[in-house]
């Protein structure tokens, strides 16, 4: 099962093995415990090309040197930015650009804005550490689930993953359980499927799936099965792809073989698809079009929704939106 | 040796011409007379050169600049495996309007890296066996005997089956028809430098491994972003082809080779077709699109293939 959301195992590879959409605490008894945690994620994140950052209170000086330590690829990845340590430096809580960020919804949007940076820099996704016993001290335990809830929505619409590390020593007998109120861990819904590191939950209205980690060759006959499916109903398709970091070719064929046969007036809908489908459909599909694919790029503005792929030299143009 | 293949041969409608100069004048005066040749028989002309090259050809030109199409080679042809699909691109898209079209094409330059060189080399001898029947087209390949050494002329010679040179031509004596175009097909690469990252894979659950490994690689090498991806990307379909053709299981390897980080990906399979990743993939086929694209999102690409197994090296400059 992919879904980590308790700490008290040992080893660090339940985290390793996180995918973006996931949301996972850690408690760590030692300070030992905690850097190798904290490494090790990030450094599997730093592999796999994403924008890595970890949130906490030190100055990131300080950071730096416990986290990094001797290991040169950390520290140059420092350097290019690709690893951000954000730190408020006091006991106030304050977001990557200084700013005082002392309310839960404060750090929410602050986390927004670290991930639209990410898709901005060109990462595949954002990988957060948040150092948990300092963004949530002094909030009442009654407010912790809801700020850590407010987290997974955040992540779940975003190309995002996070972990967030509790010291066992500031917590309070009855944290645990409220932890694990906060974050995923939940048995999967019934449908999804779940296997080396992608996730297919089904959605509806309209019917579609939920895309979350890497989909590649491994995955490929349950996403056709999944596509199957799915021809079946009627309306739109939608891909929610907000939290999928890898496409490769054979799936984004499949989508548009899926897409080719449709009946007129139907089409499959990508919603956010990572970076590499477009590159795909632009060097694969150039000159060829495809009317019944609509990529959308945006949920929130559903006046600029649907771009259907024309595939004029890898350029898609304006098309219909998704159904209110 | 039997095979049940069609072995490759020379495209009946490609005329593939070598042309010598030395000098700017030389150039000019292998190349506009025979465009302007083409422009009064109403023939489509594509010129693929470096910048440089295509602003003398413009200005000898005069006027009639503005019939020509111009591409520029270096950004074109950067990976020599995507000069072909430039040329049959053209020819697909005046089948049936023209009868002939004409082109000049000048893949090789003196400041080429010899992995460049190699590949380009590959090219020249792969275009005498890419055409399907259609317009026919008559390609010229300057060659600048003053910069390039000996060698790469001789190797021109062979790869032409007609050399122009100060106003004539005539057959090459060294042309062998589409045998060196296998044969440099099936060359042996050479092993990785003992130096190298490895990691075998096997099977699909492989893949995963890889593309950190990659990855890895990439961010230690300083690749942006963007770059890295697409190298994640190339190499992912490199192995999961190793894997559904290649016999299931393969090697990767990784290594710097001056400023280049340079990925292999080795297996036991074989391709038998000469023009692989070359070919616009079919819009209907649901396989036959990891090497195009792989060529089209690379920088250089070596791919070689033989009955003793596949080779395919993608070379990414890197920040010294």
């Amino acid at each position: 099962v992919e879904k980590s959301g308790n700490s008290h195992g040992t080893g660090t590879s339940a985290f390793t093995h996180m995918i973006p959409g996931d949301h996972a605490y850690a408690v760590y008894r030692t300070a030992t415990e905690r850097r190798t945690t904290l490494h090790d994620f990030l450094k599997a994140g730093i592999d796999a090309g994403q924008r890595v950052a970890y949130l906490s209170g030190e100055l990131p000086d300080e950071s730096e040197e416990w986290l990094c330590g001797d290991d040169a690829v950390m520290h140059r990845c420092v350097g290019s930015g690709q690893l951000l340590l954000v730190g408020a430096g006091g006991p106030v809580h304050r977001g990557p650009s200084g700013e005082p960020c002392v309310d839960p919804g404060r750090t929410l949007q602050c986390l927004q804005l670290m991930a639209d940076d990410a898709m901005t820099d060109g990462y595949p996704a954002l990988r957060l550490a948040a150092d948990g016993t300092y963004l949530t001290q002094g909030l009442d335990p009654a407010r912790v689930v809801p700020f850590e809830r407010g987290f997974t929505s955040l992540i779940e619409a975003n190309r995002m993953l996070a972990l967030c590390l509790y010291a066992d020593v500031a917590l309070p007998a009855a944290i645990p359980g409220i932890l694990a109120a906060g974050h995923h861990g939940a048995p999967a819904r019934a449908g999804t499927y779940s296997a080396a590191g992608l996730r297919i939950t089904p959605t509806s209205s309209p019917p579609g799936i939920r895309l979350a980690g890497e989909l590649d060759r491994t995955h490929l006959p349950a996403f056709v099965e999944a596509l199957a499916e799915l021809a079946q109903s009627s309306g739109t398709i939608l891909l929610d792809m907000r939290s999928l970091t890898f496409i490769d070719v054979a799936a984004v064929t499949a989508i548009a073989d899926t897409a080719k046969k449709l009946d007129e007036g139907r089409q499959v809908v990508l919603d956010s698809p990572p970076s590499m489908a477009g590159r795909i459909l632009a060097k694969c599909w150039q000159g060829i079009p495809l009317p019944r694919l609509a990529i959308a790029a945006d949920r929130s503005r559903p006046g600029l929704l649907g771009t259907t792929w024309t595939a004029a030299m890898g350029v898609a143009s304006l098309g219909t939106g998704l159904p209110a | 040796m039997t095979t049940s293949l069609a072995e490759p041969t020379c495209s009946s409608t490609l005329l593939h011409e070598a042309m010598f100069y030395s000098d700017p004048s030389e150039f000019v005066a292998g190349t506009v007379p025979f465009i302007r040749e083409g422009l009064v028989a109403g023939e489509p002309a594509l010129v693929a050169l470096m910048p440089h090259k295509i602003e003398l050809l413009r200005e000898a030109l005069g006027s009639d600049a503005s019939e020509v199409t111009f591409v520029d080679m270096v950004g074109l042809g950067g990976n020599p495996a995507c000069i072909i699909p430039a040329w049959r691109a053209f020819c697909a898209a005046n089948d049936g309007r023209y009868a002939r079209l004409r082109g000049i094409g000048e893949p090789i330059w003196a400041a080429r890296s010899p992995v460049e060189i190699l590949e380009a080399q590959l090219h020249e001898q792969l275009l005498n066996v890419a055409f399907a029947p259609g317009p026919e087209l008559l390609l010229r390949c300057p060659y600048d005997t003053a910069n390039l050494p000996e060698d790469l002329i001789a190797e021109a010679r062979r790869s032409h089956p007609v050399l122009a040179a100060g106003g004539t031509a005539r057959h090459s004596a060294d042309f062998d028809g589409a045998r060196p175009a296998v044969a440099a097909f099936n060359a042996d690469l050479g092993e990785p430098p003992a130096n190298a990252h490895r990691l075998e894979f096997r099977g699909e659950s492989g893949l995963a491994a890889v593309r950190q490994m990659v990855g890895a690689h990439a961010v230690q090498a300083g690749l942006d972003p963007h770059r890295a991806a697409d190298l994640r990307l190339a190499v992912n379909e490199l192995v999961a082809n190793s894997v559904a053709y290649g016999g299931g299981s393969g090697s990767l390897a990784v290594w710097r080779e001056a400023r280049r980080l340079v990925v292999e990906v080795r297996d036991g399979g074989w391709i038998p077709d000469v023009l692989a990743g070359r070919r616009e993939p079919s819009p209907d086929s649901l396989t036959g699109r990891g090497l195009w694209l792989v060529n089209q999102i690379c920088e250089l690409v070596q791919l070689r293939s033989s009955r003793n197994g596949t080779v395919v090296r993608v070379h990414t400059t890197v920040a010294a």
